[in-house]
Parts: C-alpha cells; sequence; structure tokens
C-alpha cells in the first residue's frame, strides 16, 4: 500500500505592522496594491514597520472619523 | 464651510498620494493645500444660469456619485440650452488651475459654462455633446487610463439620468439641479471595487460643499437674507462591495450617517440611496464558529487577486489578538496566522519562499464603543499578470476559525470580482463552497433564501447586502421585476431577509431581464439591470417627495411613505415606476 506523503508545509511570516500612522483611506487592499506596484517600479517602496507600530490605528481612525464629522458641520 | 472645504483637501492626503496610482498624470492639485473657500467673483463661475435656478421653497438637489456621468446630456438640461448640472467634478481630469483650488484633484465644471458650452454646441461652434466632453477632460483620450467618458453606454449615463433626467419640458426638472461626482476611471476598471472608499468620499464631501455653495448662490439671486435658502439633498451612490464588516461601523458609513442626522443650519436634510447589490446567489457570504471550516474556490486564470473578510463577534475588551484563521492552500499544509497587534500583516509562502497569500489584523470599533477583530486574506491571483510574478493555486481553498478564538458566529465575505463591460477583462470571481448549500431545487428553480435551502448550510444568502450599506440611514434599493414586482433572484438580502428597504422595478421577468435605459448620447438608449438602477429610481422619489415637502427623516419613515405609495406594499414596498422610459 502506497501512502500519501504529508503535504508540503506553508507558513506564515512573522507578523510586521502595515501602517505606522493613519492614512486616510488605509487598507489591506490598498496596502497589497502599493506593495505590488513598488515591485513592478511603479511606485517607491515602503519601510517596513515594527510589529507594535500600528497599535494605535484604530484609536486614531475613531478620532479622524470624529474629526471628519465634526468639520462637516462647522 | 470653511472647514468643510478644507477637510476635502487636508482629510484626504491619502488621495493626493495616490499609492494605488488611481489619477492620471496632470490631474493631482499641485498646488497643495493652497485651497480656496470661496467661489471666484466671475460669472462664468455662476452654479446655474437665472432661468435654471431652482425655486428656493420647493427645490430639491439630486447628487450623483459614478462613473462617467454625461453631464450635458439633454436630459440635464431646460429649454434654452439651459445646464440643470450646477456643478460636476472630474476626479481624474487634467486639473484647472484656475478652478477648484479646493479639490485634491481633477476638474470642476459649473453651471453657467456649461450653458455657455451647450449654446456654442447649438449653433454649430462646438461640434455636439462629445467635444464638450473633451473640452472639459471628461474624455482625453491622451489620459492613459480607460476612457469610459467616451463609453456609449456606461454605467453612469444609465443611473444619472435615472435620478436626475427630465425631459427639458417637464415642469418638475427645473426644480432638480444636478451636482455629480465622476470617478477616476481606474476605480471602476479594479474588479474588486476596493479602491473606492476614498474618491467616494470625497464625492459626498464634494457634493455637500456645492449643495451650501448652491444654497448660497441662489439667495444672492434673489436677493434672499442668508441662510434662507435650505434645500434638502439626495445622493445616489450606486456603488458597493461584497466584503466588509456589515455593522454600519466603515468611515463611509460612519459618515453618511452623520450627515444625514445632524442637520446643518444652512442646508436641508441629506438623504442617501444605495443599491442593495446583485449577490444573493453567487456564495459570497458565510458564518462559522470557531473550529468550522470552509471551501474557499479560486478559479484558474484569473489576473487579480482575490479577498475574503472574517469579522468576529462584538467584545468588551480593546482587540488583542484573540482572532486567527487557519488557511489551506490546495496541495499544502494548514498553516494558522499568528497576528497579535492592530494593523499587522503576514505573509503565506511556500516551502521554497514563493508567496501565496496575506492576511491582515483589522480590528476596529464599532458604534456603540465595542469591538470587533477582523482579518482580511488576500489571496495572489491564480494567474500571474506578468512574468515571473508570484502567482496561488487555484482550486479549492479552505479557510478555518481557528480554535480557541471566542465563543459566537464569525461573518466571512468573498470580495467582489466582477468585471465592469469596457474595463479590464481576467478578473474570476471566487466563492465559497459548501455542500450543503443547495442552488436549485429538485425542480430546477433557484433556492433563494436559507429557508427554502433548509439543513444548516454555512455559506448563506441572509445579510449579502452591499456593504457600503449598512449604517442606520441610507435607503437600500432592491430590483423588482416588473411582471410581478416581485425581488428579483439575484437582489441581495438584508440581515432580516429583506431584499431592501424599498424595489424599483427594473427587469422584465427572470426569463427577460434588463430594462431601457440612457446611453451617453442625447437619445441614445440602452439595456441593463441590476439593483444600480433601481436605487436611482428610488432617489428620484426621494427628490421628488421633498419636493411636495414629505418629512424623510428616518429609513423608516421613508419605508412608510413607500408602502401608502405602493399596490404592492409588502414584504418590501415596490415604488412604482417613478420614471418610465422616456421621461428620464
Amino acid at each position: 500500500m502506497e501512502l500519501k506523503p504529508d503535504p508540503p508545509a506553508a507558513r506564515w511570516s512573522e507578523p510586521r505592522a502595515a501602517y505606522d500612522s493613519l492614512r486616510t483611506g488605509m487598507s489591506p487592499y490598498l496596502h497589497y496594491v502599493h506593495d505590488l506596484r513598488a515591485e513592478r517600479g511603479e511606485a517607491p517602496r515602503r519601510d517596513d514597520h515594527r510589529p507594535d507600530a500600528g497599535t494605535d490605528l484604530p484609536g486614531q481612525m475613531e478620532r479622524a472619523v470624529q474629526a471628519l464629522i465634526r468639520q462637516s458641520f462647522e | 464651510m470653511t472647514a468643510l472645504a478644507m477637510a476635502i483637501l487636508s482629510a484626504f492626503q491619502g488621495l493626493l498620494d495616490d499609492p494605488a496610482g488611481l489619477l492620471s498624470e496632470g490631474s493631482a492639485n499641485p498646488l497643495d493645500r493652497d485651497w480656496e473657500n470661496a467661489d471666484p467673483d466671475d460669472p462664468a463661475w455662476e452654479f446655474l444660469s437665472p432661468q435654471a435656478l431652482p425655486d428656493p421653497g420647493t427645490g430639491c438637489i439630486i447628487g450623483v456619485i459614478d462613473d462617467a456621468i454625461p453631464f450635458v446630456h439633454q436630459r440635464f438640461t431646460l429649454p434654452g440650452n439651459l445646464s440643470r448640472t450646477a456643478s460636476v467634478w472630474l476626479q481624474d481630469a487634467r486639473f484647472r488651475s484656475d478652478r477648484g483650488g479646493d479639490l485634491p484633484s481633477g476638474a470642476e465644471w459649473r453651471g453657467a459654462e456649461l450653458s455657455e458650452l451647450l449654446a456654442r454646441a447649438a449653433t454649430g461652434d462646438l461640434p455636439g455633446e462629445d467635444a464638450i466632453y473633451r473640452l472639459t477632460g471628461a474624455v482625453d483620450l491622451a489620459h492613459p487610463a480607460i476612457p469610459s467618458g467616451a463609453f456609449e453606454t456606461g454605467h453612469g449615463a444609465a443611473v444619472a439620468t435615472l435620478a436626475a433626467g427630465f425631459d427639458p419640458a417637464d415642469s418638475r426638472a427645473r426644480n432638480h439641479p444636478l451636482i455629480a461626482v465622476c470617478l477616476p476611471p481606474r476605480i471602476t476598471a479594479d474588479s474588486s471595487g476596493v479602491l473606492a472608499p476614498l474618491p467616494i468620499l470625497t464625492g459626498i464631501l464634494f457634493i455637500i460643499t456645492r449643495a451650501r455653495r448652491l444654497c448660497r448662490f441662489i439667495e444672492r439671486q434673489g436677493g434672499l437674507p442668508h441662510g434662507s435658502v435650505r434645500l434638502p439633498v439626495v445622493i445616489n451612490v450606486s456603488l458597493g462591495l461584497t466584503a466588509g464588516p456589515r455593522d454600519g461601523s466603515t468611515l463611509i458609513e460612519r459618515f453618511m450617517d452623520a450627515v444625514s442626522a445632524r442637520q446643518a443650519d444652512d442646508l436641508g436634510p441629506v438623504r442617501f440611496v444605495l443599491p442593495s447589490g446583485n449577490h444573493r446567489q453567487d456564495r459570497l457570504r458565510a458564518r462559522l464558529r470557531p473550529g468550522q471550516q470552509i471551501g474557499w474556490r479560486l478559479p484558474p486564470g484569473d489576473t487579480t487577486f482575490n479577498a475574503i473578510e472574517i469579522w468576529g463577534p462584538p467584545q468588551d475588551h480593546a482587540p488583542r489578538g484573540d482572532l486567527q484563521i487557519t488557511l489551506t492552500a490546495p496541495g499544502r499544509a494548514p498553516a494558522t496566522t499568528a497576528l497579535t497587534l492592530p494593523w499587522q500583516y503576514s505573509v503565506l509562502s511556500d516551502p521554497d519562499g514563493r508567496p501565496l497569500a496575506r492576511a491582515y489584523y483589522t480590528p476596529h470599533r464599532l458604534r456603540d464603543g465595542r469591538w470587533r477583530d477582523g482579518i482580511v486574506a488576500i489571496a495572489l491571483p491564480t494567474c500571474p499578470e506578468r512574468l515571473r510574478e508570484p502567482f496561488a493555486p487555484p482550486g479549492e481553498w479552505r479557510i478555518q476559525i481557528a480554535e480557541g478564538a471566542p465563543d459566537g458566529l464569525y461573518d466571512l465575505s468573498a470580495q467582489r470580482d466582477a468585471v465592469i463591460r469596457g474595463f479590464r477583462r481576467g478578473a474570476l470571481q471566487s466563492w465559497f463552497h459548501d455542500p450543503a448549500y443547495r442552488n436549485c431545487d429538485a425542480r430546477g428553480f433557484p433556492i433563494l433564501t436559507d429557508a427554502q435551502n433548509g439543513g444548516d448550510p454555512l455559506a448563506i444568502r441572509t445579510d449579502t447586502v452591499n456593504t457600503y450599506a449598512t449604517g442606520d440611514w441610507p435607503l437600500r434599493g432592491g430590483s423588482a421585476y416588473r411582471r410581478n414586482e416581485r425581488a428579483t433572484v439575484p437582489t441581495a438580502l438584508l440581515n432580516d431577509t429583506q431584499p431592501g428597504d424599498c424595489l424599483a422595478p427594473v427587469d422584465q421577468a427572470e426569463n427577460n431581464a434588463c430594462m431601457i435605459v440612457r446611453g451617453r448620447d442625447s437619445g441614445s438608449f440602452a439595456l441593463s439591470s441590476g439593483t444600480s438602477l433601481a436605487a436611482p429610481q428610488l432617489a428620484r422619489w426621494m427628490a421628488l417627495q421633498l419636493s411636495q415637502g414629505k418629512v424623510l427623516d428616518s429609513r423608516a419613515a421613508i419605508r412608510r411613505l413607500a408602502e401608502s405609495q405602493s399596490a404592492r406594499h409588502a414584504p418590501t414596498p415596490v415604488v412604482d415606476f417613478p420614471a418610465r422610459f422616456p421621461e428620464f
């Protein structure tokens, strides 16, 4: 009886932060597209960020939303 | 208004930086924040000709955000070649250095100058509408982006005329000035649509800013007191995504809700209409519990990325990496993420180091202050677009909510990957594969609800609604068959299984899809279908109701009004023919 070999392993890289500061409209998709364009030489390459560089981004995003709404009614 | 004008520029540095390459060369504002708040004192910069001004008491502005809106179409004019388009922002046109300094990119054209161009076209000084589109930059064949402004039957032409097109002789026309935003063609060319939220958001800001200025303009023209003209605004956005948290907490949803709920003291109420979406039957939605898994099928030969979003149950504590996913690529062993901090990402690679996919940890805060964990998984194209670029294997991938994640339901949705006619080809839709999901019943009829499906499928039809449209305020428009006024089969479902808040007839019947819509050039027409065409019909209906003084102070109020006017008001009211061709 022939045993089926184990499938080759795939592995996730060590996590890195996608962003270190808030950019309006930032998203995983935008990050991916930017990297793809950088690989193709169509956009500047981004610096790598520390794994904890994006820790405060959800809070910054919340404050930005509130500021945008406030600005719209001043 | 000063702050709002500044917001268009300053809050959207991301659009100016343009990391996704959406804008064509020459369209970005080179002045970089040298913005202006007031309109220049120039008659050519007036919003509308005096004979085209709406009634200050019964007018209602219609805003449309779309691709390639034909802003000088005859249906946006009044007798005498007067433009009813008060303002149009061509986001990707060559930047007008003498105009629109508060815009991050593109060109703005106002009604008075459009009227002048229309008059020149009428006398033969300009060779027709197409010459106006080329002169204004709406069609620029020197730009590398696909010139969708030249499409004879584009999406924006059908949508905008349904929302705001009138016979020039129609007495109602003058009361509905149009403020239009044409998105960069690369937004529509992107088969996933995921790059659209920021340009849409700037478009909403633009419409609100110009609507306020238009009100002040009407006051000055009529010698009316400052702040006395407060026209309502209905904004149609026939765009959407299929993946997202669907909890009303995205930036664009929160902004639409805030604008709708808060009453500015110098503008009437602002209301939004969006399509429900057309993906109920496409198996783009699933719900899993920790430890459960589902197949995610990636078609071969797909030159675009495929993505899914996973959103966890609400939690009271700040994000701490509770959610992990196990992704199994075809022929590979399962691999579980180890994302611990917000906005971290990891790359899934083969043993030889070739990348296959990415995962981003994107927790976000809910409107009630709680949190939801989120992960966005992006698989590389299954066919490289360029030689030597990495690619992912096609076939059945497996996605599992890792054991140990907090108990509860996890919402999964696959991002759309749809080719819009006229734009790039090569995009193919991924989907969830669940043996318990049945497409058709024993008679061959499509199964339309999870209840009809029976069993306990992981892939679901409920809550497939457009992910821009899960806030508290926007009206979600579903499409109905004209023959029986029932929701069309593809119309997506809300969380309560309704196919939208209201329906509008679009398709003839299940075997006879499409309705007559306007093409770009005056007099032309095309056939089209989908909830993109239901939304503008409802926007038009709402604008007419607001002009008549109806109070639409909540989504429920809008629905009640629709029910009161509908011959078929349950389970979802059908607003019957807000406009019949060739009225629009």
